[in-house]
């Protein structure tokens, strides 16, 4: 099955598909609850910062495998 | 051997061709592709080496201000429960390992001879991929060396 719902660009995937949209924008809806969350039980900027990025580092990783696996590329290395 | 003699030898010398090493025209198909393997290489990297440097700052600094506890909190909830125990070492070395094989099967190419029963195995020089592969592999080695070390102590 070939699926192309991303375009990757660098080390970035970028949507192309509806569904590709629908993953991101779910991605960045969680992002934002967890800054949320997080800021809710954090002590001050530096705590909400540290611990948000791995939270949003983790999505990315999630993020990331999706891309690589319905990502259309040939694998002729030039 | 006079002079005539020697000059007729060396002027029937064969002249070495290219005929026997023909260039190197084949299509080396690699398993993966080595730049959408650099890609994903870095995202399974920069998890545990961001672990790394917030450890680092907490404990080689001595800097103790409660910025890492909800960070700390969430790994370790982890291990607590049976069903999650998997996760942490997932994260910290089976994502590194994953890394580094996608990265090395993205710049070896393999190609069996049946002639003369042997696999050729030659790896292309590219330089992200090549430091990702060492990046993930020093990350792999500390964790492992942590987790003997811990289980020696104790």
């Amino acid at each position: 099955m070939n699926l192309r719902w991303f375009v990757r660009k660098g080390i970035l995937f970028f949507p192309v598909s509806i569904i590709g949209w629908i993953i991101s924008i779910a991605c960045i809806a969680f992002c934002v609850y967890l800054f949320i969350d997080i800021d809710s039980r954090s002590h001050s900027v530096s705590d909400t910062l540290i611990n948000f990025v791995f939270m949003a580092l983790l999505v990315a990783v999630v993020y990331s495998i999706i891309g690589y696996f319905t990502s259309d590329e040939k694998t002729i290395n030039k | 051997m006079d002079e005539k003699e020697f000059i007729n030898k060396m002027d029937n010398l064969r002249k070495p061709g290219f005929e026997n090493n023909p260039p190197d025209n084949t299509l080396k198909l690699v398993i993966l592709n080595s730049k959408r393997s650099a890609a994903i290489g870095v995202w399974f990297l920069a998890v545990p080496l961001y672990f790394l440097l917030m450890v680092f700052m907490k404990y080689y600094f001595n800097v103790n201000l409660h910025v890492i506890d909800i960070f700390e909190d969430f790994i370790s909830s982890f291990d607590r429960s049976p069903a999650t125990k998997f996760i942490t070492p997932l994260f910290f070395i089976g994502l590194p390992i994953i890394g580094i094989a996608i990265n090395l099967l993205s710049i070896m190419f393999f190609e069996y001879d049946k002639k003369q029963r042997r696999i050729n195995i030659s790896i292309k020089l590219k330089p992200i991929n090549i430091i990702l592969i060492i990046g993930s592999f020093a990350i792999v080695s500390i964790f492992i060396l942590y987790l003997i070390a811990e289980n020696l102590h104790h």
